[in-house]
């Protein structure tokens, strides 16, 4: 079969190209690094059967991460194949160098040129530049699916003579200058690419081809990407604009300042979570409730009038109606956060936040880009997960997938919205937003752990593009919100439904498989596994059978937490599980502190199967597995301080426990500067060696 | 000797040699990034904590860390 493989620097647009040709529905987004595996999709071509295959961006064909190097193996196993090079215009000049390589690889490229944004950076004559490069040059709209299809067309017409080898001046004058130079000869690769690839010292060339003195060889990397860049810019096919530089904006100036730029991160992250759960969004929810539970759900009686089978109808009330239903209430305030990290990612803002935050993460281990991943973790740990790939060093990426999960995704946000409103009240956004902080903090200082003890950080790495600022285009975001959400439903059919008719089962039936009804005593064999377990619970104060049974399916997805809690519920009175979590006379009853115990157990345990098994990609079983427990482990330490603290703080007051951990901090900050003295690595033969202070440091220097 | 990370920002650089790099992976991206002897460069901003410096090259924006910074020597231009 004929494949197509899409190549090119990251955020040109190839993965929007790619949807566009393929009909697909990949996640885009303005982000070096959006991609993080190969997609690949099979199409009809005039009548032949052709395998799209789109790729992570990368910068040259020598891989720095693990994604770089999914695309560059695929480019040698499919050089012969035809590659679409799609290239930023904006930033012609870099992109270009990616394609020189594959030129000299011998590949078969065709140059799309991609306009990216209002803004025009160079200008690109682009006959001339097919006559200059020998190959196949095109310019366009990517992001239109009109120009997509008339570019298809462009494709099926190709001919031999389309692709003409040109003698780059600047290869010829390395071949010349390196005339003995002792390479083995293969079919695999042209002379001239791997001469280049010797001469720019790659490891893994150098070790199969070359067959002089390993020791002795200099490299020539410099020059190399100096001679490309060079030829590059002697294209006269292309004319940059004076004085513009891509990837800066005016607003830079506010989202970059020193002074505004954090408070006004955190500020915008508050009114999200604001808009998300209280103002619009707690709105729409209950009118979204109203309909699933009374029209959707009268509906559906009104079908099944005649039916007599009662466990039937049972099922159907609680597994689908109640338990599908309580999830989908929160599909606003899903479909909201959704729409908030999408303005994130598409306005450029991300690659701002990655520079702010390079300087704080780097102390903990982390890296700036995490706050991608971190970010993407807000939505759903599961895909964040996968994007650490883009990381460079291998236990920066190892430590951003471990923590992820901390970060609270959509699937907990039914938890909180329904446990916050009814123990906080009108105090509940702000409840919710101290979660989302702390989980997060807790992720980072975790992290700073692992970077102490077997996660160092092996390079200091931190290269990273500046994403151009662009205004929000409604209807993508639209359709991204959308397509977010088919797959957050997507997850609910899939999933939801058959967890909740397995919990719906356990829970109405007993262990000799007899109908639990009004009528009939029993314990369903839920409960009782949930109440073996459930003294474990107890000193968190949710040691109530219902609560166990929910954290232990919610093991499955998040979401199935409240949908377990909202079948028993069900099950079991008539009231609504708001209502119960309040009256003492329900086993639904929780104290406030219990509650807020409930909330810190749901951020923090093990995270969901799909995130496990994503993690287990990323980083291992072995890793994956200690994470697991850990996760389980940290949120039951954390469960039981913050339901114990609470308890407390409503005895005494909130101020004096806030002073009391002040009061300790102090005595340990003390106990540490008196007992522990700054020891100075750097200055050796200092005489203030053990004793020395910063200040000191600096003076003696 | 000025380097990356210790330049004046709003200012006009040229690189006039890069540093020994411990890692060639290192040295050969941030070379095919377009940073090599002879390129120019603008010094732009330096994150709160100076860990970071922000830069173009190549008529595009690029951010890279002072440890790496530290090894792309400058002169004026």
């Amino acid at each position: 079969m004929k494949k197509i493989l899409l190549v090119g620097n990251s955020n040109t647009g190839k993965t929007t190209f790619f949807n566009n040709f393929t009909k697909s529905n990949e996640i885009v987004g303005n982000w070096h690094g959006v991609t993080n595996d190969f997609v690949s999709k099979t199409i009809n071509l005039s009548g032949e059967e052709c395998e799209v295959i789109d790729l992570p961006g990368i910068y040259s064909l020598s891989p720095l991460n693990s994604e770089e190097k999914i695309s560059t193996d695929a480019i040698f196993e499919n050089k012969n194949n035809l590659i679409l090079n799609i290239c930023d215009q904006n930033n012609i000049q870099r992109n270009l160098y990616l394609t020189l390589e594959l030129l000299e690889l011998g590949a078969k490229v065709v140059l799309i040129i991609n306009k990216i944004g209002k803004k025009v950076y160079n200008h690109i004559d682009v006959e001339g530049l097919s006559k200059e490069l020998g190959i196949p040059v095109f310019f366009a709209n990517l992001a239109s699916k009109k120009e997509c299809e008339l570019l298809k067309q462009k494709i099926l017409n190709f001919k031999k003579e389309d692709f003409k080898k040109v003698n780059f001046e600047y290869i010829q004058k390395f071949l010349k200058e390196y005339p003995t130079l002792k390479i083995k000869n293969t079919i695999n690769f042209p002379k001239e690419f791997l001469l280049l690839k010797i001469l720019e010292g790659e490891e893994e060339f150098l070790e199969k081809f070359y067959l002089g003195n390993k020791q002795s060889f200099v490299e020539q990397i410099e020059r190399v990407a100096k001679e490309r860049f060079l030829f590059i810019s002697s294209l006269k096919s292309i004319k940059h604009e004076e004085n513009k530089i891509y990837g800066t904006s005016p607003l830079d100036k506010i989202f970059l300042n020193k002074i505004f730029a954090m408070p006004l991160y955190f500020l915008s992250l508050f009114t999200a979570l604001y808009a998300t759960f209280f103002s619009v969004g707690n709105y729409i929810s209950e009118q979204f409730e109203f309909f699933i539970q009374e029209v959707v759900g009268g509906f559906l009686f009104d079908l099944l009038k005649g039916v007599n089978a009662e466990w039937l109808l049972d099922s159907i009330e609680n597994a689908l109606l109640v338990g599908i239903g309580s999830v989908l209430a929160f599909l606003p305030q899903i479909m909201l956060l959704f729409a908030f990290l999408y303005v994130l990612q598409e306005s450029g803002y991300l690659s701002r936040l990655a520079f702010l935050f390079e300087d704080i993460f780097s102390i903990f281990g982390l890296s700036g880009k995490s706050i991608y991943t971190l970010m993407m973790g807000f939505g759903c740990s599961a895909t964040a997960i996968m994007t650490a790939g883009n990381l460079e060093d291998e236990n920066t990426k190892i430590k951003t997938a471990l923590v992820t999960p901390f970060m609270s995704c959509s699937a907990k946000l039914p938890i909180y919205a329904i446990f916050a409103g009814v123990f906080f009240g009108s105090k509940n956004v702000l409840v919710i937003f101290l979660l989302y902080v702390f989980g997060a903090i807790l992720g980072i200082l975790t992290s700073a752990i692992f970077e102490k003890t077997f996660l160092k950080s092996k390079e200091k790495m931190f290269i990273m593009e500046f994403a151009n600022m662009q205004p929000i285009n409604v209807s993508k975001l639209l359709e991204n919100v959308f397509s977010s959400l088919k797959s957050f439903l997507t997850k609910v059919a899939n999933v939801l439904i058959f967890v909740n008719i397995i919990v719906w089962f356990l829970s109405s039936f007993t262990f000799d498989l007899k109908f639990i009804n009004n009528s009939s005593v029993g314990k369903s064999i839920l409960q009782v596994f949930a109440e073996f377990l459930s003294p474990i619970f107890v000193p968190l104060g949710f040691g109530n059978w219902p609560f166990v049974a929910a954290i232990l399916t919610g093991i499955v997805a998040k979401e199935v937490v409240v949908s377990t809690l909202s079948i028993f519920n069900n099950a079991y009175s008539t009231k609504s599980l708001k209502e119960n979590l309040i009256d003492p006379n329900t086993i639904f009853f929780l104290s406030p502190s219990a509650g807020l115990s409930f909330m810190v157990f749901c951020l923090l345990y093990t995270p969901c199967v799909v995130a496990l098994s994503n993690m287990k990609e990323q980083i291992g079983a072995k890793l994956t597995a200690i994470s697991a427990i850990c996760h389980f482990v940290f949120a039951y330490i954390f469960a039981f301080v913050v339901y114990r603290l609470h308890k407390i703080s409503l005895l005494v007051g909130p101020l004096k426990v806030f002073g009391f951990f002040a009061l300790l901090a102090l005595v340990v900050f003390l106990g540490y500067k008196a007992f522990f003295k700054h020891k100075c690595s750097t200055c050796s033969n200092c005489s203030l060696k053990g004793v020395c202070t910063k200040k000191v440091k600096k003076l003696h220097k | 000797m000025i380097t990356l990370d210790n330049a004046k920002v709003k200012t006009w650089y040229k690189v006039s040699s890069l540093k020994d790099f411990s890692n060639l992976k290192i040295k050969r991206r941030i070379c095919q990034l377009g940073i090599f002897p002879g390129a120019k460069i603008f010094l732009m901003q330096k994150s709160i904590l100076k860990k970071v410096i922000l830069f173009a090259v190549n008529n595009y924006t690029l951010s890279l860390k002072a440890e790496i910074a530290s090894k792309i020597v400058l002169e004026e231009v």
